[in-house]
């Protein structure tokens, strides 16, 4: 084979530079090792930086739970007018409570609390979307929140939320006094399909006691919510969740 | 092997000429081997549980040399805040003699390093150890982490493949023509 390579004399290092570069190795192998390298330094910043936001971001999302919503669901809760104050995650929705015909779904929002879209034989997300109603922070974190989030001219939802771990049913009473029992849903919502003959503020205010019961009854708070108010001349105000 | 401080520093006296001229070999230019060098030995430090058998240490420094001059740039990121406690070189006396021998050798060198740049990687290695550096073929072998058969068809390729390039540039016969040294294995 023909290589035509030069062939090179080996050469030293320039004068006394082979000995200051033994010592400056001896010196550096000799120097105290830091426990991590820069690598795994930048490495384990990150880890612990992302495992950090993880647990912020499920702080803040986990508590809400439920079953999966249809894709009009989350198109009414993406229509919720901001200009209102609140900014729902449409994507985060999920269903969390029914009775009946009735279905009440949730989501969480930019300010820390939640909102609801309702669905009811007379007002479907596809067909109505109305954007749902949103609960500001203050009166979320209270142990009970309820109102109503739908009528019809027979009828009306009244749904809400309990932070109580243990509730398992909600107790209230109709229009006419008549005991109202639903159970809870995920993540402490409830909703009501609750009928009626005569207008909700037929005598009067209609502002139940709200009880919040455990597995074995025992009740575990007690809130009064005004759910319809009679504004004179006939005329019934119907306050939603939000107050 | 349990290499210490103290052997560490005896190889560095045995070997580092050698690998000191190996990565100039490789980078083509005698200044900016020495970091290389340094680093060799700072990595064969951080390897040192990967040196099997003592006898071939010096092929393992090539082998380290090796891949510290194909990544010199991460390689001496790495070791930075070190190569940044190296001494500065004192002033030295003008050897006019030795300075220009040192031009030529890196005229010659970066012809070479042009010449070879075709080559792929691995080929290249094989062919500068072998090739160029004299290293024996069981040597390169454990250097480059690689069976001997493995060497002897990557100098083949190699070969073949300068030949090839060689004939259909002519640079054959230039550099015959320049009186370079030629020497033939």
């Amino acid at each position: 084979m023909s290589e035509h390579l030069p062939a090179l004399p080996l050469r030293d290092f320039p004068q006394d530079r082979l000995r200051v570069r033994k010592e400056h190795l001896l010196r550096e192998v000799a120097r105290p090792q830091p426990r991590l390298s820069p690598r795994r330094r930048v490495a384990l910043a990150v880890l612990v930086a992302l495992v950090a936001i993880g647990t912020a971001t499920a702080a803040t999302t986990s508590w809400l739970r439920g079953g999966p919503v249809p894709p009009a669901v989350v198109s009414d809760f993406g229509s919720y007018a901001p200009q209102l104050g609140f900014h729902p995650d449409p994507g985060r929705a999920v269903l969390v409570a029914q009775d009946g015909h009735v279905s009440l779904y949730a989501t969480t929002n930019a300010e820390g609390s939640y909102c609801l879209v309702t669905s009811a034989p007379w007002k479907r997300p596809e067909t109505l979307p109305d954007g749902g109603t949103c609960i500001p922070p203050a009166q979320a974190a209270a142990p009970l929140v309820a109102g109503l989030v739908g009528a019809s001219s027979d009828s009306v939802v009244v749904a809400g939320r309990t932070t109580s771990r243990d509730a398992r049913t909600i107790r209230f009473t109709d229009v006419d006094g008549n005991p109202v029992t639903r159970t809870v849903g995920s993540s402490g919502f409830f909703v009501a399909d609750v009928h009626f003959t005569r207008s909700p503020c037929a005598h009067g205010d209609w502002r139940p006691s709200f009880a919040v019961l455990d597995p074995t009854g025992r009740e575990l708070t007690r809130t009064h919510v005004t759910l319809a108010r009679a504004a004179g001349l006939g005329a019934c105000v119907l306050p939603g969740p939000h107050g | 092997m349990a290499l210490d401080e103290r052997t560490l520093g005896l190889l560095f006296e045995r070997h580092a000429k050698l690998i000191y001229n190996y990565c100039f070999r490789r980078v083509g230019d005698w200044a900016t081997a020495e970091d290389p060098v340094s680093v060799v030995f700072l990595e064969a430090w951080r390897r040192r549980k990967t040196l099997r058998d003592p006898d071939k240490a010096l092929p393992w420094l090539y082998g380290i040399a090796t891949n510290v001059v194909r990544n010199r740039r991460r390689a001496q990121r790495r070791y930075a805040a070190a190569l940044g406690r190296v001494p500065a070189a004192l002033p030295e006396p003008d050897f006019a003699a030795d300075a220009l021998a040192r031009l030529d050798d890196e005229r010659l060198v970066n012809g070479v390093l042009a010449d070879v740049a075709a080559l792929p990687r691995a080929e290249l290695d094989v062919f500068v150890l072998c090739g160029w550096f004299d290293v024996s073929y069981e040597d390169a072998a454990v250097a480059l982490g690689i069976p001997i058969g493995t060497v002897r068809s990557r100098l083949s390729r190699a070969r073949r493949r300068m030949r090839e390039l060689q004939a259909s540039s002519g640079h054959e016969e230039s550099m015959k023509a320049t009186g370079k040294q030629a020497f033939e294995r």
